[in-house]
């Protein structure tokens, strides 16, 4: 491998680089552009003013935008992208094993922070390099166990506190839609009372009991039905050159490694088509009539073309994993008896037992929770 | 010619998810904001040594002062909630590595977060600007190549999503006349939104809040939280097209014997008017207000004892306000508002509220009392259309008339100039008066109002032209405004002639 594939991105991680590398990426339904395309839906807001269903905000000249995938739920869709494997060779494959149950690290909603993995053989080192990126900014024990989570964020907030930003954010988003509803029935293939194998429904509640069951005829009218995107769907992707720059190991050898390393997984992610199957109704591809647009970012605005190629950033990404040495794969079973020591920590507030780490007295797991809520897990700025 | 530190935040999605509170959204970004994005970016980046040298310097000096901020135009999204995870999945794994399925599903493990989304329009950038003296040894200089070169060590500004590219830069004063966003200046009137600053002891509270927050347990196994930041201070920030506030205080007409409520016609609002002035001037006779505030500030006389004060001489204007019912009639005047001027701070309309309620009207000419006057809350139905609720109202309409503050020769071109001069004298500023959407005629703009011809005006105004008028608040890009009342506008705007109601539809 030559040294030229291993330098080939060094200039983005110079202090004088832009700022950041963005994409917009154009999307369309699989049934063709003029097909429709079901959103992401989202809870009603406490005051009601948002009665839940599609996020969409409308502008003063007409205009309209939809949330089709969110920051985080690109994150949980771009991270397990290094099980598959072509690309499993670039990360250490974590897996945690609780009964039968295997769950890998790649796939736990909080990333190395999360407590299936902290309730592990593999707490304390997870521990240990929290610490390290807290009291040395060292993120190469990190970057061993866990490269996604300085890649999408993570935030241990049930030990260390660690706040690690993301330095990747990608967001779907449709433009100009017009909603739709739908209205469907269903028909039992029975019916149940006419042919006496039911009795006749005595009051609402048994009516309604009847229903749920599947039992009698259900009507559901006006329901969400999708949107028509008028103006397109699009992905907008993100990546912080600048955040990727502050990454940190002990020596500045260490460090140009380090930051290659993580670049590579990050381009990897960014630069893999978001095609797929984002949900039922909602199977996107790429826009042939719209190629995807690739720009570095200045600090000053000032926005340069750039290309890059899926193919490209593997490469680099594959050349500078093996230069910074991926991290050991294994297995290792949880502990109970650690969970049970750090459940007994947050009840009673006492310094962490060796190989456990300190959680907040009286919270509990809503205590915790609402610190999270207060959050989006992954380094905010307040 | 001026020179200004620029730090600039370019947006890399034209979205920001900042929060003043639990409840609101925040823009533009406060400058307390943009000092903890240093502060965090610097800590991350600079030794301790370096930290200290050159970098709390500078941070100090950036605390000295409020910038101005140069921010693209918004539109509030709608707010809604996602489910996040908790972070306790180790509750499934022990199931499992007990061998039992677990009492709970990971769906359920989850906890809903408010996301409040602000949309930027047209350009994502904000910039910050500092003034810098004239000198160029002064110290500041070198801050702010320190502040300039930190900028660009930032990543986000707001939440962790709200990616961004940070610069710094000394601009010349022409340059940042040509900054093409909303122009966000510091005011001292209230009025726009309230923003937080750091002040001079905010870095020394971030640093130990940090420090509580790695270590919420103490070596004696106490729990430790780190509390919420309050070394900030607040100031109030002001675009053109953000008036100054108006504070104003309501009260119902009772019968003299406060038996039913009272109601006077409302083409006789400046009689009304000059009753609610004369009794504001015997309350403050009796509590011993001085003499020459009664005279400028009530009575609207100049301070050179004239009758008639200068048009932009500060005192209260007395508002009588024809009742709109639901169906949007207009009819007689059975409330009335006492406002200060734009910008007040209040103190003169709180002593109204407390010191007129219970007190009489008298009629001039009778000496008899017609009227007592009922405390009315800001909430009243009626009052609230005067006032356009919390988030204002972009366009309003007459329920008396103007009078134009000048002869329109019958001219459209300028009676319209005239309206728009009429803007202006009201307080708003000439971008208000600039953008508003007018439109006039003698025939009101609401059922049951009366020709402009028809209501009593005082004697000094007379033979001036008068109209209703229907307008539009727009910003510069002609987007419409949601502006708070009262809004009154012409040369009776302080007896009641040339009020304003927000039309329904803008509430």
């Amino acid at each position: 491998m030559s040294d030229d594939l291993l330098h080939k991105y060094d200039a983005w991680l110079s202090e004088e680089a832009p700022a950041a590398l963005v994409l917009q990426e154009w999307l369309v339904p699989a049934e063709g552009p003029e097909g429709v395309v079901f959103p992401a839906t989202f809870a009603a807001s406490e005051d009601k003013t948002f009665k839940g269903g599609y996020n969409i905000d409308s502008f003063p000249d007409g205009s309209n935008v939809c949330l089709i995938d969110s920051v985080g739920s690109q994150a949980n869709r771009m991270e397990p992208l290094f099980l598959r494997d072509q690309y499993a060779g670039l990360v250490p494959q974590i897996v945690v094993q609780a009964g039968q149950k295997k769950i890998n690290l790649l796939e736990a909603g909080h990333r190395s922070a999360d407590a299936v993995v902290r309730c592990s053989k593999l707490g304390p080192q997870l521990t240990e390099a929290f610490r390290a990126w807290l009291d040395e900014a060292d993120a190469a024990p990190l970057a061993r166990l866990a490269p996604t989570s300085l890649v999408f964020g993570v935030w241990d907030s049930r030990g260390t506190k660690a706040k690690i930003p993301r330095l990747l954010a990608s967001v779907v988003r449709a433009f100009n839609v017009r909603p739709l509803t739908r209205s469907s029935q269903y028909i039992p293939p029975v019916d149940y009372v006419d042919q006496g194998l039911l009795p006749e429904a005595e009051g609402k509640a048994q009516s309604d009991k009847y229903a749920e069951r599947g039992f009698v005829h259900v009507p559901a009218s006006a329901k969400p039905g999708g949107v028509e995107a008028r103006g397109g769907i699009r992905r907008d992707a993100t990546l912080s050159l600048v955040g990727m720059r502050a990454l940190r190991a002990k020596d500045p050898d260490q460090t140009k490694a380090l930051q290659r390393y993580v670049l590579g997984l990050a381009l990897t992610a960014f630069s893999h088509p978001a095609v797929g199957e984002l949900r039922q109704g909602c199977l996107l591809v790429g826009d042939p009539q719209r190629p995807a647009i690739l720009a570095l970012v200045h600090g000053s605005g000032h926005r340069d073309p750039v290309q890059l190629g899926h193919q490209d950033a593997l490469d680099f990404a594959t050349a500078a994993a093996r230069a910074f040495g991926v991290g050991e794969s294994m297995t290792v079973a949880f502990s109970t008896d650690l969970a049970k020591t750090d459940l007994e920590q947050e009840k009673g507030g006492k310094p962490a037992e060796k190989g456990t780490q300190p959680t907040e007295k009286g919270k509990g797991r809503k205590g915790r929770a609402a610190a999270k809520a207060a959050g989006d897990g992954a380094g905010e700025v307040s | 010619m001026r020179r200004y530190l620029a730090l600039s935040v370019t947006f890399l999605l034209p979205v920001y998810h900042g929060r003043r509170s639990e409840d609101e959204a925040e823009w533009p970004p406060s400058p307390l904001r943009l000092f903890q994005a240093l502060v965090c970016s610097e800590k991350r980046r600079a030794t301790p040594a370096e930290f200290c040298a050159t970098v709390r310097p500078a941070l100090e000096w950036l605390t000295r002062s409020a910038p101005v901020i140069d921010a693209p135009a918004t539109t509030p999204g709608q707010h809604f909630r996602l489910s996040v995870p908790n972070n306790d999945m180790d509750v499934i794994a022990r199931a499992h590595a007990a061998g039992q399925l677990p009492s709970r599903e990971p769906a359920q493990l989850r906890t809903m977060k408010t996301v409040r989304p602000t949309h930027l329009r047209g350009s994502t950038r904000v910039n910050f600007l500092w003034e810098l003296p004239a000198e160029d040894t002064d110290p500041a200089h070198g801050h702010a190549r320190t502040l300039a070169a930190a900028a660009r060590h930032v990543v986000a500004l707001g939440w962790g999503i709200d990616l961004v590219a940070g610069d710094g830069r000394v601009v010349s004063e022409r340059e940042v006349k040509r900054l093409s966003g909303e122009r966000w200046e510091p005011s001292a009137l209230p009025g726009g939104q309230r923003a937080r600053l750091p002040t001079s002891t905010t870095l020394a509270e971030l640093e130990a809040r940090h420090q509580a927050f790695l270590t919420p347990v103490s070596e004696d196994g106490a729990l430790t939280q780190a509390p919420p930041l309050a070394a900030f201070r607040e100031v109030w920030y002001r675009r053109d097209t953000d008036p100054a506030i108006r504070p104003a205080a309501a009260f119902q007409f009772l019968d003299p014997q406060a038996e039913r409520l009272r109601s006077f016609p409302s083409r006789h609002v400046v009689r009304v008017a000059g009753m609610m002035r004369h009794a504001v001037a015997e309350v403050a006779r009796t509590a011993r207000r001085p003499a020459d505030w009664i005279a400028t500030f009530v009575l609207g006389h100049g301070p050179d004892g004239r009758a008639t004060g200068p048009a932009d001489l500060p005192r209260f204007a007395f508002l009588p306000l024809p009742t709109i019912d639901p169906r949007g009639v207009v009819s007689a005047v059975r409330r009335i508002l006492v406002a200060e001027p734009p910008g007040g701070a209040g103190r003169e309309t709180t002593w109204v509220r407390r010191f007129l309620s219970g007190q009489e009207l008298v009629d001039e000419e009778t000496g008899r009392p017609v009227a007592m006057l009922g405390p009315l809350p800001a909430s009243d139905g009626v009052v609230r259309q005067y006032l356009g609720l919390q988030q204002g109202a972009s366009t309003w309409s007459t329920v008396t008339p103007v009078i134009l503050p000048g002869y329109d020769d019958r001219s459209a071109a300028k009676t319209e100039r005239l309206l728009r001069r009429a803007i202006e004298q009201a307080g708003y500023s000439e971008a208000l008066a600039r953008g508003a959407d007018l439109e006039w005629r003698h025939v009101g703009f609401r059922p049951g109002l009366d020709l402009a011809s028809r209501y009593a005006g005082p004697a000094y105004l007379a033979g001036f032209p008068r109209c209703h008028v229907r307008l539009t608040w727009r910003d510069a890009a002609g987007q419409p405004v949601a502006m708070q009342g009262p809004v009154c506008l012409g040369a009776g705007r302080y007896c009641g002639l040339g009020l304003f109601a927000a039309e329904r539809d803008a509430l």
